[in-house]
C-alpha cells in the first residue's frame, strides 16, 4: 500500500496533480473491485445460470447513483465535463454482442480482466496483451465499421434526462426481480457498500479528469506506442492519425486519464490480493491448450468489439447510461444476448468442466 | 521427484509478473517521452473553467 501511494506520489511530481489523483481514483476501483469481489462479467453470468440478478441490481444501482449526480453536473457546467455519448449503428451492436460473449469465455470484462490480471488470475494474465491489441485494431478500422451505418448521438440530458434514466434503470431492476429465482430477490450488503464505493469513485473521474471512466481506449492506446515504437507507421489509420489520438500517442501515459485508470486497477486488484490472507497463495489452475488458444482469441476479440462497440461495460454500459447515452442502453442489451452464449461457449472451449 | 519440482506455481508469481509488466510499461514510456509537470492542468476539471476530456475516450471519435 505505501508502494502505491509512493507511486500516486511521483506521478504528481513527475507530470501534474491532476494526474497523481487520477491514479488514485485507478487504485480505488482497484481496491473495492477486488476487495468486495464486485465486477461485471459475473454477475452477468450468475442472471443467466442461477437467475441471480444481486449483482446486476448492484450494478444498476450503482449506475443510478452516479448519474443522479453525473446528470445535473454535466448540464450546469458543459464543456468542463464530458458525459460518454457514442452513436447507435450496426456495428456497435455487432461490437456489443461480440464482447458481451467474450468477456463469459474469459470470465472478465474491460476492469475485469484488469483486476483479475492484478491479482494473478492466468486467463486474464494472458488475455490482457491480446485484449490491448484488439483495442488498437479495432479503432484502426474503426471508420469504416462505423459507415456501415449509425444514428446520429442520442441522449438525455438534465433533470429531465435524470428522470428517464432513473426510470428506466427502476424498470429493468423490476423485470430482473420478477425473473429471479426466489432466494435472489436481495442485494447483500457486500454489493451495496460496493456498489456505492463503486459510484464515489466513478464521479471523481468525471469531477478531476473531466470525462466519465473508461477502460479500453487506454489498453489500444498502450498498443499503439509499442507499434509505433517497432517502427509501424500508423497514418495509414484514419484513427491513430488524427490530431487527437495521435497527440495522445506522442505524450507520456502519465497524463492519459484512462491508462492512469487502469494501472491503478491492476496496482489496487494486487493490493488487495497480496493483503488478504491467502490471496497469491493459491496454485495455478491447468488449462487445456485449446482453453488458452479461446483465451489469446476471447482477449482480442474483447479490444476490438469495445472499440467498435464505443467502449466496453464501464465505458459504455456503466459511463454511457449514467451520463444519459442511449448506445449505453443499446449496449446493455447487446452484450448481456452475447453472454447468454459465451456462458454456454465457456465448457466446449475446455475453460471449465462440461456440466 | 525434487521438492522444487514438486512444488507447483502460485498466483504469486501471475500477480507479480502483471504488476511488474505494468511498471515496465510506464517505465519504457518514460524513457521515450517525459511529462511536463509545468503544463500540468488545474488539479480537477470540475470549476477549471477548461474543456472536459482532453484524453482518449472509449466513445470519442477522431476530429
Amino acid at each position: 500500500m505505501l508502494g502505491a501511494l509512493a507511486a500516486v506520489l511521483a506521478v504528481a511530481i513527475l507530470a501534474g496533480l491532476r494526474y497523481g489523483l487520477m491514479l488514485a481514483v485507478g487504485l480505488g476501483f482497484g481496491l473495492v473491485l477486488e476487495g468486495l469481489r464486485f465486477g461485471f462479467a459475473g454477475p452477468w453470468r450468475a442472471m443467466i445460470l442461477r437467475r441471480d440478478p444481486s449483482g446486476i441490481l448492484a450494478q444498476l444501482l450503482a449506475i443510478g447513483l452516479v448519474a443522479t449526480v453525473a446528470l445535473p453536473l454535466i448540464a450546469a457546467r458543459g464543456g468542463e465535463l464530458l458525459g460518454a455519448q457514442a452513436p447507435v449503428g450496426w456495428a456497435m451492436v455487432g461490437g456489443a454482442f461480440v464482447f458481451g460473449a467474450a468477456m463469459q469465455v474469459v470470465l472478465g470484462c474491460g476492469s475485469g480482466t484488469l483486476v483479475n490480471a492484478g491479482s494473478g488470475n492466468p486467463i486474464a494474465l494472458a488475455a490482457l496483451p491480446f485484449f490491448a491489441l484488439g483495442s488498437f485494431a479495432g479503432a484502426w478500422h474503426l471508420i469504416w465499421w462505423i459507415d456501415l451505418g449509425a444514428l446520429p448521438v442520442v441522449s438525455v440530458t438534465g433533470w429531465s434526462g435524470l428522470a428517464a434514466t432513473l426510470a428506466a434503470l427502476a424498470l429493468v431492476a423490476v423485470a430482473l426481480r420478477r425473473l429471479a429465482a426466489p432466494e435472489h430477490r436481495s442485494i447483500p450488503r457486500r454489493y451495496l457498500v460496493a456498489a456505492l464505493a463503486i459510484a464515489v469513485l466513478a464521479l471523481a473521474n468525471l469531477v478531476v479528469a473531466g470525462q466519465p471512466w473508461g477502460v479500453v481506449y487506454g489498453l489500444g492506446l498502450w498498443a499503439a506506442k509499442g507499434a509505433t515504437a517497432l517502427g509501424v507507421d500508423l497514418s495509414g489509420s484514419a484513427f491513430w492519425s488524427a490530431p487527437g489520438p495521435a497527440g495522445h500517442v506522442r505524450a507520456s501515459l502519465l497524463v492519459d486519464y484512462t491508462s492512469l485508470s487502469n494501472i491503478g486497477i491492476v496496482a489496487g486488484a494486487f493490493v488487495v490480493a497480496a493483503w488478504r490472507s491467502g490471496g497469491l497463495a493459491q496454485t495455478l489452475p491447468a488449462y487445456p491448450a485449446r482453453a488458452w488458444v479461446a483465451t489469446l482469441v476471447a482477449g482480442f476479440l474483447l479490444g476490438y468489439s469495445s472499440r467498435l462497440a464505443f467502449g466496453c461495460n464501464v465505458g459504455a454500459f456503466f459511463s454511457g447510461i449514467s451520463t444519459g447515452s442511449l448506445h449505453g442502453w443499446v449496449w446493455f442489451a447487446a452484450a448481456f444476448a452475447g453472454s447468454v452464449l459465451g456462458v454456454r461457449l465457456r465448457p466446449a472451449l475446455g475453460m471449465e468442466p462440461r456440466g | 521427484m525434487s521438492r522444487r519440482a514438486g512444488r507447483r506455481a502460485t498466483r504469486r508469481l501471475t500477480a507479480t509478473l502483471a504488476l511488474a509488466l505494468t511498471g515496465a510499461l510506464v517505465a519504457a514510456d518514460l524513457l521515450a517521452v517525459r511529462p511536463n509537470p509545468y503544463r500540468a492542468p488545474s488539479i480537477v476539471a470540475l470549476g477549471s473553467g477548461a474543456s472536459g476530456g482532453g484524453g482518449g475516450f472509449c466513445g470519442s471519435l477522431p476530429d
